[in-house]
C-alpha cells in the first residue's frame, strides 16, 4: 500500500523521477526548434495566425510525395487536383 | 459495388450481412451478380443453382429462392441463368422496369430493424442499376491499387452531388500495411477523399480465403482474427451510417 501511494505520488509530480538523458534531451531540443522554426517561418511570410494550419499542409505534402513515389499515382492525383480546383 | 473487377465486393456482402447479424440485426442478402458465388459464403451447395433471375425469368415466384444460411442471414440467390442470351433478356427487363427491385423491397415490407445487403455487379448495368436505384447507403470496395482507386473515387465523385448518404463510401479493402503502395494509396485517399470513405480499413487476411475453403464466415473460421473485428466495427458504422435512419435498404 505504501509502494502504491508512493507510486501515486510520483506520476503526479512535476519533477521525473530519473533526468531525461543527453540524446534524450538533444532530441526534444531539435523538436522545439522545428516547431519554432515553422513559426517564424510563417512570421517571415506575414502570417503569423497560419502557422496552426501548418499540420495541414504537412498532410498535403506527404500525399503529393506519397504520390510522386508511382508515376501513374502521380499522374491520377494532378488530374485529381485540378478536378477539385475547378469544379 | 466493386472499383474493379475481383476487390473482393461478394466477400465484403456476405461478412458484413453476418456481422449485422451478430449484432441482433436482421439482414437480408441480394445477389444481383451474374457469377453468383454470394450463397457458397453462406453454406449453399455448390450444385444449387435456383435463385432470383432463374426465378423471374422462368417465369416463377422469385419468393422461393430465399434460402437461410448457417449464420441465420436470408439470402437470395442471383442463379444459374440457361444462357448469356436469357442474360441480356434479364437485362431488357429490368431497363423496361428500373425501379423494379426498389418496389419488391417496398412489398417485402421489412421491419425497422432489417438491412438489405447486396451484392452489385458493376455490370450488365441494367442490373447494378437496379440496386444503385434502391440503395440508401452504396459502398464501393477499393483494393489499395491505382485502376482500383481511380474507379472508386471517379463513381464517389460523380455520385457525390446526390443526397443523404447514397453517395459511394469506399471501403478499403485486403490492405496491408507493410507494402509501401498500400500505404501510400490509403494515405491519398485519406487526404483526397476522407470525407468518402469508410473508416474502416478491411486487413489482407489469409483466414478469408481458407474461411470460405472451410464453407464458412470469417466469424465461424477465426472469430478472434483482426478481419473478424473488422467487419464487426464495419457493421456498427453501416448500422449508424444507414441506418437504419430510414428503415431498411442497404
Amino acid at each position: 500500500m505504501q509502494n502504491s501511494k508512493s507510486s501515486r505520488s510520483s506520476v503526479g509530480s512535476s519533477e521525473p523521477l530519473h533526468p531525461p538523458s543527453s540524446k534524450v534531451q538533444d532530441q526534444l531540443a531539435t523538436r522545439l526548434d522545428t516547431t519554432i522554426d515553422v513559426v517564424n517561418l510563417f512570421t517571415h511570410l506575414g502570417a503569423e495566425n497560419a502557422a496552426v494550419t501548418y499540420h495541414e499542409v504537412r498532410s498535403d505534402a506527404d500525399a503529393k510525395v506519397a504520390a510522386a513515389r508511382w508515376p501513374l499515382l502521380a499522374e491520377w492525383q494532378g488530374s485529381d487536383l485540378q478536378m477539385e480546383y475547378f469544379s | 459495388m466493386g472499383a474493379a473487377g475481383g476487390v473482393g465486393t461478394t466477400t465484403v456482402a456476405s461478412h458484413l450481412a453476418t456481422a449485422l447479424m451478430q449484432q441482433q440485426r436482421s439482414a437480408l442478402c441480394f445477389d444481383f451478380c451474374p457469377t453468383n458465388v454470394l450463397r457458397l459464403h453462406f453454406g449453399a451447395a455448390l450444385d444449387e443453382d435456383d435463385g432470383f433471375a432463374a426465378a423471374l425469368m422462368g417465369d416463377r415466384d422469385w419468393r422461393d429462392t430465399c434460402y437461410s444460411g448457417a449464420s441465420g442471414v436470408q439470402f437470395v440467390p442471383f442463379g444459374v441463368l440457361k444462357n448469356d442470351g436469357v442474360l441480356d433478356q434479364l437485362s431488357q427487363r429490368f431497363g423496361d422496369q428500373p425501379t423494379w427491385f426498389g418496389n419488391v423491397l417496398d412489398e417485402l415490407d421489412l421491419d425497422m430493424n432489417t438491412i438489405v445487403i447486396c451484392d452489385c455487379p458493376r455490370w450488365p448495368f441494367a442490373l447494378r442499376d437496379q440496386v444503385l436505384a434502391a440503395a440508401d447507403l452504396r459502398i464501393v470496395v477499393c483494393l489499395p491499387d491505382p485502376l482500383s482507386l481511380m474507379g472508386a473515387t471517379r463513381f464517389a465523385r460523380q455520385t457525390h452531388g446526390e443526397s443523404g448518404s447514397r453517395h459511394g463510401m469506399i471501403l478499403l479493402n485486403r490492405f496491408d500495411a507493410a507494402r509501401a503502395l498500400d500505404r501510400d494509396v490509403q494515405l491519398l485517399l485519406r487526404r483526397q477523399h476522407g470525407h468518402l470513405t469508410v473508416p474502416v480499413t478491411i486487413h489482407e487476411d489469409e483466414y478469408v480465403r481458407e474461411a470460405l475453403a472451410h464453407k464458412q464466415t470469417i466469424f465461424d473460421y477465426a472469430p478472434t482474427s483482426q478481419v473478424a473485428l473488422e467487419y464487426a466495427a464495419l457493421a456498427t458504422w453501416t448500422t449508424a451510417r444507414s441506418g437504419l435512419l430510414n428503415g431498411s435498404h442497404g
